[in-house]
């Protein structure tokens, strides 16, 4: 029987890279990844992407990359889905040859960000959120949002700023086994806490960075490769006012029961997990919507090390958002390409005999969520 | 100072933003109405680095506030604020909520 398979992957570094256009970025990560799949003939591409046409000042990237690596006049397209843009891109090249319409893919994500200043990065973001709303009038920012659940948060459970600095510090000393993270130099807890606020709670190491950078994967109809088991996504409400439950994403919830219904699987057969950590606070909230911890309960994985080596299932062994880095349209794919070097057993980080391993994309301030589920097709030992 | 919301006539369902369907029931006839715009803090943050259009208000509060009406209304303050502190609207400000501590 055929299945979607990923059969090439590529990545490039993350950070920043003055040299390089957000075009010669997404060609390098593609050619990495058609060139580990031999080549194939190519039926659609599809790029995940936020915000090139403000930033970069480049649109048409789907036919810039068909055209560049001589594709021909096949169809492609630009997803944007703020944060969760590449993650949106892959689940539609799943869809599109699991109908049958497509035989092989090419999606690849990119986002150049660093050649801009803080304030109109920061204002570029804003775009993520409803921008014709009173919450947009009263200031409210992208990290100022994840502030509010902070807040709230700790309001409500026993956690503290202590909690989310060991998100940060977990995803540090991943990344640092990481060649293509952004931040590889070692912090402290005491660093982390100590760091200059943000959007209070949140300092500097709760959020992610600014990144340059990009990934892509080839996904085809057939029997080699890593098989994708579950596509899924949701949305869930652009407005904090308007949400039933600040403090659980709905469209992370929606997708992960989505995902875990197509598979057959619950949480407890997962292996590996890249989540979406876009503030430290966000991996927490996230743990709770996958089905790790119950509601309210997502801190105390992290005072008993569940999510790290050793623990009961490692999370962001990549080094996350936080400090592999997030160039926005990238990310929902160097999740995927960390997910499918750990089912091969060559990832940085290497989960010993990981067999499953599942990736969730969030994009907004909880707007978008996508979630897939992955095997190397090995049965357990 | 009060504030108005959208009411939907078929259910009732509030909310702050017009809307065209009821995200409850799909009924599309809505009523506006005021409430009183006194109610605690859900919960806040206090923005030290914003976009570049409300750099000069930094540092600044946003809250969530509640009703006792039962709706959520997002604001800003100028005042250090906590969860549960009793706020009241103050003002409307190019579209924003300007909420200020009660007492």
């Amino acid at each position: 029987m055929n299945h979607v398979t990923v059969i090439g992957t590529g990545i490039t570094q993350f950070g920043t890279l003055k040299e390089q256009s957000l075009k010669q970025l997404l060609l390098d990560a593609s050619f990495q990844a058609l060139k580990e799949a031999g080549f194939p003939k190519v039926d659609a591409v599809f790029i995940g992407n936020f915000m090139s046409g403000s930033l970069a000042n480049q649109e048409i990237l789907g036919s810039l990359i068909a055209h560049d690596l001589g594709l021909g006049p096949i169809p492609t397209a630009k997803m944007e889905g703020a944060c969760a843009s590449g993650g949106i891109a892959f689940r539609h090249a799943c869809e599109m040859i699991e109908a049958g319409v497509y035989n092989t893919v090419l999606v690849a994500g990119g986002e150049k960000m660093k050649h801009a200043g803080t304030d109109v990065v920061t204002s570029a973001i804003n775009a993520a959120m409803d921008t014709d709303s009173n919450e947009k009038a009263a200031g409210l920012s992208f990290p100022g949002f994840f502030g509010l659940l902070a807040n709230r948060y700790f309001y409500e459970t026993e956690a503290t700023k202590k909690h989310l600095a060991m998100v940060a510090l977990k995803n540090r000393n991943y990344a640092l086994n990481n060649p293509m993270a952004q931040y590889r130099d070692p912090v402290t807890l005491e660093e982390i806490l100590n760091a200059r606020m943000i959007t209070e709670p949140l300092g500097l190491f709760d959020c992610s960075p600014i990144t340059d950078g990009a990934a892509a994967v080839v996904l085809s109809r057939g029997q080699s490769g890593i098989r994708v088991i579950a596509s899924s996504q949701a949305s869930g409400p652009t407005q904090a006012q308007e949400a039933d439950d600040l403090l659980t994403f709905i469209a992370t919830k929606t997708s992960a029961d989505l995902a875990y219904a197509q598979a057959g699987l619950g949480p407890e057969d997962i292996d590996v997990i890249e989540l979406h950590d876009c503030f430290s606070m966000t991996e927490i909230l996230a743990y709770e919507a996958l089905g790790l911890a119950k509601v309210r309960e997502g801190w105390k994985l992290l005072e008993n090390g569940d999510t790290r080596h050793g623990g009961r299932i490692p999370v962001n062994t990549s080094g996350g958002l936080l400090s592999k880095g997030h160039p926005i349209g990238a990310t929902g794919l160097a999740q995927i390409y960390q997910i499918v070097e750990q089912l091969r057993g060559t990832a940085c980080n290497q989960v010993d005999g990981a067999r499953i391993g599942l990736a969730q994309n969030l994009g907004g301030t909880g707007s978008y969520s996508t979630v897939h589920i992955f095997t190397n097709g090995r049965s357990a030992e | 100072m009060k504030l108005s919301v959208h009411v939907c006539e078929e259910c009732g369902h509030t909310s702050i933003p017009a809307r065209l369907i009821c995200p409850s029931c799909r009924a599309v006839d809505f009523r506006e109405e005021e409430r009183e715009g006194k109610g605690t803090v859900y919960t806040f943050t206090k923005i030290n680095i914003s976009s570049v259009e409300f750099k000069h208000l930094t540092p600044y509060y946003v809250v969530i506030v509640d009703l006792p009406t039962g709706e959520r209304v997002t604001g800003r303050m100028a005042e250090e604020v906590q969860i549960n502190d009793v706020v009241e609207l103050a003002a409307m400000e190019q579209g924003a909520y300007i909420f200020k501590k009660c007492g």
